[in-house]
């Protein structure tokens, strides 16, 4: 929920970006809750409106190709739908707790297809655990766990 | 973004969630589109059915009243908003007065102390730094990030 910088890409990067969770999501061929919930509101921050929604939802369906997400993503002007796509995809990847090797491949696959070093995932991996750090520690001072 | 105990939520439950954090984000009788983006967040992450975030949104014209909002909430549903709530009310850099009276408010109907409060507000500026640090390591980092973070509570 905290404010990104998202929304103040072009609308036709959103919806790459947006897209590339939805195959992200439907890498395993199995969307969970967590998995579900996590897309929803990254749909929500990325201000899609309902028909770009409802299209994106149709991905989860009728998945893209990788190859696809990774065209759609490199037309953005100055690379950041791509670099915030890369980085939400490993969050969402962790939604359930492990991110498994086949996931891991296709992340490292979205890095390096962006022009970004392998690293850079380990790095995201260790940025999206702090988080869930942080999501505990607020969850201790409302003690509503 | 992360899991969540809002997964855990009756739907009454999460449309007063909603409610509570619509009705932040009318409290200082402006809203932005941070504003906007983190109300549609929480109703995704509230899988919120699209129907239902239809009519909800139309409650972003209309003064709510917190005490109505809060009598059918739960104890655990009112402190998750009011932490989402803290969210909302940062998103445009600061806190106005009026949005500091409502997360009062807020905080006495799930017996929170305004010790509490602080103690959510520094929790939101830690998780504003989170969101940096990604930005960071990415060469994403914008003019404003640095503004943003520092979390003006007047």
């Amino acid at each position: 929920m905290l404010p990104d910088t998202l929304h103040t890409l072009p609308q036709s990067e959103r919806f790459a970006y947006a897209k590339l969770l939805a195959f992200i999501a439907k890498i395993d061929n199995d969307v969970t809750v967590d998995e579900m919930a996590m897309f929803e509101q990254r749909m929500g921050t990325a201000l899609l409106s309902p028909n770009q929604r409802a299209a994106i939802r149709d991905y989860l369906q009728n998945p893209p190709t990788l190859t696809e997400c990774l065209n759609d993503l490199k037309e953005s002007s100055d690379g950041r739908a791509g670099k915030l796509g890369l980085r939400d995809a490993i969050m969402m990847s962790a939604a359930d707790g492990t991110v498994d090797e086949e996931e891991f491949e296709v992340l490292l696959k979205i890095a390096t297809g962006l022009g970004m070093e392998e690293s850079v995932v380990d790095d995201l991996l260790d940025w999206v655990m702090e988080g869930y750090d942080w999501m505990e520690r607020g969850m201790k001072i409302l003690n509503a766990s | 973004m992360l899991p969540d105990a809002i997964d855990f939520l009756e739907d009454e439950d999460r449309e007063g969630y909603v409610r509570i954090l619509i009705a932040m984000a009318g409290a200082d009788g402006t809203l932005v589109r941070e504003e906007t983006a983190a109300i549609e967040a929480a109703m995704g992450r509230a899988l919120i059915p699209p129907g239902k975030r239809d009519l909800l949104r139309q409650e972003l014209k209309v003064k709510l009243d917190l005490e109505k909002i809060v009598e059918e909430m739960s104890g655990v549903a009112i402190r998750l908003a009011l932490r989402d709530a803290t969210i909302v009310g940062a998103c445009d850099g600061e806190f106005q007065e009026e949005e500091i009276q409502f997360l009062l408010a807020l905080a006495k109907h799930c017996e929170l102390e305004e010790e509490d409060l602080n103690r959510i507000f520094q929790w939101v500026d830690q998780g504003w730094s989170w969101l940096q640090d990604s930005r960071e390591w990415l060469n994403l980092v914008i003019e404003n990030d640095t503004e943003n973070h520092e979390i003006d509570e007047e």
